[in-house]
């Protein structure tokens, strides 16, 4: 992109430096045979957060002759600029525009990110669906958690990853290489991705399983981490400390699309940790996972992580423990350092609902542990529900606000001496959004009105708790996530529609507009009701029965039945549950 | 110890705001293992402060900052060191050891020289531009509309301007110089003077700032008002 077009477009927008690249750590490779763009459908702050683009860019950057550059969605102050001068959409590299890639790769990991793959399409005058797409235009990819139903967004797509990215994507860099080298078409190249594992590739239909990475101690980690000039969501260094959980909480997608656990030696981290530190200058490191406190060696990690990093100023956060993993001392080390705010996810108010989700947390682990927070000086916890799980009532709903009663309870409980002044309990609740390939994805979602009237419920119940705050996310939106987590391919219409009725950005409130979904719902002949709010048969094909997420179907089946009953089922770590049916053997390495 | 050392900015980065520059900055010295001294308290952070802020866009030569570090270093260690863990478009310019200097950068800051490039949509005539300059500095007052907490306010800029020059006009680009007062209380903002300049004109052309030089009074070190 010229020089001067550049500075001017930078001169009005919002943000600029979201559009300048240059961080430190960033790649700059001349003479590149494939060009990559790593795109990531929201802003700069959240696609720089995620950590399997990092992975990405690191293990692409890594190939001989592969040059992978990063393209973010532009703000709608930048799109309006881009469209008024007549530019296309560039990358933060080497600002080359996102129509002259080889490859373009989008990582998905929200429904209510998908219209910005249409503008960053759209910006870049490469026609939204693949078959409408010539020979000499990018190959149009995408991989991330959304993709285990890639279906809404199949006919977009020349090829989609499915599960773990890091082979995947290098195996699929080269193959267009050996094609490019072989002057083959791009059909002929589909067939050729399409044997690779876990790659689906829509045109074909092929059926394909979800791709483990087998060793994630040996696999390529982020290399050196992007430092960012301006602030991002997850601005520290992240060391990702295992993949997978073995919990088995029935709503949870992650918890079974990333099966099975996958650990780093304490040796692998510790070295990663400063490694990471020592080339980025940050003053943070988080230790993340799906549950860090499962990580079988936390209790050896931890001591040896915070002294090497006390030293250097450098604190420590875990984003994900679970409330009945031994915290006390963990708690009191974390303060040495900097104190963070404390979370905690009983997910469901009563004991019975949270046995239906197998949620296995029990009052008595949650109120020990925030008494072990208020001890330890802690005043700020934050507790996550959902409302709206199958088999819900309405005594479930208000069993939220006596937990947090009880909580409160726990603070003025405690001497005045053996406490800090100021506690908040935010209480912080979200829609329940049944997704595909959990024991949950023939459950209904409730209907608007009756999620509204639920709300409405707990506030007041809510109301007479000291110092509790409550907080409820925006159902409308749950709804259409619901839609397209479980949708189908007739919904790549809708997403067209509502794009050109000018949503954009649907996962910020002021961008947001119901209204639009609703007309392009109808225009395409298809409603939420059946998407969402529909209770689907065991027996109903269902739009993802072509992938094989490992998990088998029978297991998601026989977990949903228990959950009907409210039996549940342990922590695989403590003997096979059997979901990945005869295949343990090869999948399955943790018991 | 102290360090009293200059920042060069320019390229894309001058798009990063004052705040982005001290975090980027302080991960430079992290990384760069530079002993930093660090504030006491609940939530210690680097000593590390700068003469005054520049305005996000703006390219400079001679961002002065003052930082203490908890052990002494060669000041050029310091600079090779620093230099060579900065992102694109910075760089410490200058640096000295100022463990002996008692009063803050930001007391001693006077004024600073500016150079502003403005790019026009059709070529302009050296004698028109610098008539309509002369004309705007003769006037008394001269009033820009500026964002406060309180809403927008005419402001009048006349007094803060020292010297105001134009150095060439090439077909399209004209350059203009301007030396104004800056100190704790504030500086120039230098677009909105130079639309004021061109307001005869009809236009408000796309103009870049440069900030060449910063004057200070009470350091030897440092430079002087000319």
């Amino acid at each position: 992109m010229d020089e001067l077009l550049l500075s001017k477009l930078l001169c009005k927008v919002e943000k600029p430096a979201r559009y300048i690249g240059g961080e430190w750590n960033s790649v700059d490779k001349k003479d590149a045979q494939v060009h990559f763009a790593l795109c990531f459908p929201d802003v700069y702050e959240i696609g720089m957060s995620h950590l399997g683009s990092r992975i990405l860019y690191n293990v692409l950057n890594e190939m001989d002759g592969v040059f992978c550059e990063r393209v973010f969605a532009p703000w709608t102050d930048m799109e309006q600029e881009l469209r008024s001068e007549g530019a296309p959409l560039f990358s933060l590299e080497s600002k080359r525009a996102l129509g002259d890639f080889d490859i373009i790769g989008f990582s998905l990991l929200y429904e209510m990110c998908y219209t910005n793959i249409l503008t960053m399409l759209d910006l870049s005058n490469i026609p939204f669906y693949a078959c409408q797409r010539t020979e000499d235009m990018p190959l149009v990819i995408c991989g991330g958690p959304c993709t285990v139903n890639p279906e809404p967004i199949a006919p977009f797509m020349d090829a989609v990853i499915i599960g773990d990215g890091e082979e995947a994507d290098a195996e699929i860099v080269k193959e267009y290489m050996r094609a490019k080298r072989e002057g083959l078409s791009k059909g002929e190249l589909l067939e050729r991705l399409a044997k690779i594992e876990g790659v689906y590739v829509p045109s074909l239909k092929n059926r394909v399983s979800r791709r483990i990475l087998k060793n994630l101690d040996a696999a390529p980690y982020i290399g050196k981490q992007l430092v960012p000039h301006i602030g991002i969501v997850h601005d520290r260094v992240a060391i990702e400390v295992m993949r997978g959980c073995t919990r088995g909480c029935r709503f949870c997608q992650a918890g079974y699309i990333y099966r099975p656990v996958r650990e780093r030696k304490k040796e692998t981290l510790l070295r990663q940790a400063e490694e990471l530190v020592s080339c980025t200058g940050y003053d943070e490191v988080s230790l993340l996972s799906l549950s860090t406190g499962d990580y079988s060696e936390l209790h050896e990690l931890l001591p040896e992580v915070m002294d090497r990093m006390q030293e250097q100023r450098v604190s420590i956060a875990l984003p994900s423990l679970r409330i009945d993993s031994v915290l006390k001392d963990d708690l009191e080390r974390m303060q040495q350092v900097r104190k963070a705010g404390l979370t905690f996810a009983p997910e469901a108010g009563t004991q019975r609902l949270r046995d239906v989700i197998n949620k296995n947390v029990t009052e008595e682990d949650l109120l020990r542990a925030v008494g072990d927070a208020f001890e330890a000086g802690w005043t700020g916890v934050k507790l996550y529900f959902m409302i709206g799980l199958p088999t819900e009532t309405d005594e479930d709903v208000l069993g939220i606000a006596e937990l947090a009663k009880k909580v409160s309870g726990v603070y003025y409980s405690l001497p005045k001496e053996r406490r800090q002044k100021g506690l908040r309990i935010t209480v912080s609740v979200s829609t329940f959004v049944p997704k595909p390939f959990t024991p949950f994805q023939w459950a209904p979602q409730n209907t608007l009105e009756e999620i509204v009237r639920k709300q409405q419920l707990l506030k007041g119940a809510i109301k007479g708790v000291r110092a509790a705050e409550l907080h409820c996310h925006p159902s409308k939106l749950s709804e259409l996530e619901a839609c397209f987590s479980r949708g189908d391919q007739r919904l790549s219409g809708v997403l067209v529609s509502a794009y050109q009725k000018g949503c954009r950005f649907d996962s910020w409130a002021e961008h947001f507009k119901p209204d639009k979904w609703l007309e392009a719902f109808e225009q395409n002949g298809v409603t939420i009701e059946e998407y969402a709010h529909r209770e689907r048969p065991l027996d109903e094909e269902l739009p993802w029965a072509h992938i094989d997420a490992v998990v088998t179907p029978e297991y998601l089946k026989c977990e949903w039945q228990r959950a009907l009953k409210g039996v549940t089922t342990p922590d695989c770590r403590e003997g096979c549950n059997g979901c990945f049916g005869k295949r343990y053997e090869d999948y399955c390495r943790t018991s | 110890m102290k360090i009293i050392a200059a920042l060069h900015k320019s390229g894309l980065v001058a798009h990063t705001s004052h705040l982005d520059v001290q975090r980027s900055l302080q991960r430079a010295f992290r990384r760069a293992k530079v002993p930093l001294a660090y504030s006491q308290g609940f939530n210690p952070h680097p000593l590390l402060s700068f003469a005054t802020a520049l305005a996000t866009g703006y390219t400079s030569d001679c961002e002065w900052f003052e930082l203490s570090l908890e052990r002494d270093m060669a000041v050029s260690e310091f600079e090779q060191r620093v230099n060579g863990c900065m992102p694109q478009g910075m760089w410490v310019s200058a640096a000295f050891d100022s463990t002996f200097e008692a009063v803050s950068l930001t007391k001693m800051l006077r004024a600073a020289r500016y150079e502003a490039t403005v790019h026009l949509d059709c070529g302009i005539d050296f004698d028109m531009v610098e008539r309509a300059l002369k004309e705007t500095l003769e006037q008394k007052e001269i009033e820009i509309l500026k964002k406060t907490k309180g809403g927008i306010k005419p402001v009048n800029i006349r007094p803060q301007i020292i010297t105001a020059a134009v150095e060439k006009v090439e077909k399209t680009v004209v350059r203009f110089d301007i030396l104004s007062e800056l100190n704790a209380a504030g500086g120039l903002r230098v677009e909105p003077f130079i639309h004021v300049v061109f307001k005869g004109f009809g236009t408000e052309p796309l103009v870049s700032v440069h900030r060449a030089a910063m004057y200070f009074d009470g350091c030897e070190r440092l430079p002087r008002l000319p």
